[in-house]
């Protein structure tokens, strides 16, 4: 499945069909809801930060972790600053979140944390013409 | 005398006249105006006057067009506007803040939340504490099944907030799973005040007032 997002109404969409593709590919109530948030945050950060991208969800499977899901969105916006601080909890990607930034920010600088803890493999890379996150999430947790 | 030397063809009067009024025409729509139209009072048998005619007919369906086009847009910038309203009605809508009785506020929370949904729940929750003068506030997460640790954190940072603005929070609903993500965080549960259900609260809360004598 795949979608293109330009506007909230998109990211809402793609989340809530992400879920169902989540509940028919076996993953539980539960583990369907945290595939859920993941897909929402990486889809709010295309339409926050680069306006418009593309967020696919897939099947994959593999002979260790069973069945699972490959979530790709990309987007031509631009590179993140630095990546370990994208992923730290309260941090954009340039470093911690003041408290009063936060207020009217829609987000508390936690979506890639989240996006790490619901997802068994995250990578990230970027190129001059935009960048692309890739996460799974297996049915079998490698930890 | 054209330039290979042969005589012009010899043009009258009157048909020099009809082409300028048929280029004035022509241009005055070129220029947008869609209003204008060539006499219709040349005789039958004139030899303009299938021309002017066809250039009349020609204008008045590019100026329907036009109007009909106007008349699809005006409808679209109003879907689009109706749009746009309803956007911001589900937005609100998701975090919906309710006076359940005198002085306290209840903020249900359902559906799944991601970390957009939970900062636009705290600006919109401690808002309304302000706004209402409230001075209790119950968060109801029995709706939600699972819960990032950060959002779980800022969750518990709300509850926080609203005491420093002087009301008392009360966090019900917190079902097994959200239970252990909150105590294998780590953070400080001091002054966070949590019932089973969002019924218990409210007879806890009202218990209280109506002993105090402050509310009824």
């Amino acid at each position: 499945m795949i979608w293109r997002l330009r506007d909230e109404a998109d990211v809402y969409a793609a989340r809530r069909e992400a879920r169902a593709l989540a509940r028919s590919q076996g993953f539980g109530s539960r583990e369907s809801a945290e595939i859920c948030i993941a897909v929402s945050e990486l889809a709010w950060n295309i339409v926050k930060f680069a306006g418009r991208g593309e967020l696919e969800v897939r099947p994959v499977e593999s002979p260790t972790h069973g069945r699972g899901l490959e979530i790709v969105a990309s987007d031509a916006g631009p590179p993140l600053h630095d990546l370990r601080f994208a992923l730290e909890d309260g941090c954009d990607d340039r470093g911690p979140l003041s408290p009063e930034s936060l207020f009217g920010r829609r987000g508390i600088g936690g979506g890639l944390g989240a996006v790490r803890r619901f997802t068994d493999e995250l990578s990230y890379d970027a190129t001059p013409a935009g960048k692309r996150f890739v996460a799974v999430r297996w049915q079998r947790r490698p930890r | 005398m054209s330039r290979d030397g042969s005589p012009a063809p010899v043009i009258d009067e009157d048909a020099f006249d009809r082409i300028a009024q048929i280029l004035i025409v022509l241009s005055d729509v070129g220029g947008g105006d869609l209003s204008v139209r060539l006499p219709r009072d040349l005789p039958e048998a004139h030899p303009f006057g299938a021309l002017f005619v066809a250039v009349n007919e020609m204008v008045e369906s590019l100026q329907l067009e036009k109007e009909r086009s106007a008349a699809y847009q005006r409808e679209l910038e109003d879907k689009l506007a109706t749009i746009d309203k309803q956007r911001a009605a589900i937005r609100e809508l998701s975090t919906p803040v309710m006076e359940v009785w005198d002085g306290v506020l209840c903020l249900p929370v359902v559906g799944v939340i991601d970390t957009a949904r939970s900062s636009e729940m705290t600006e919109a929750l401690l808002r309304a504490v302000v706004a209402k003068n409230v001075a209790c506030t119950i968060i109801d997460i029995t709706g939600i099944e699972v819960m990032d640790t950060r959002t779980a954190d800022h969750f518990i940072r709300m509850a926080k907030a609203v005491r420093l603005l002087g009301a008392r929070c009360l966090l019900t609903g917190i079902n097994p799973g959200i239970a252990q993500t909150i105590v294998h965080m780590g953070v400080d549960l001091a002054g966070i005040e949590t019932h089973r259900t969002l019924r218990d609260a409210l007879q806890h809360y009202v218990g209280i007032a109506d002993d105090d004598g402050k509310r009824a």
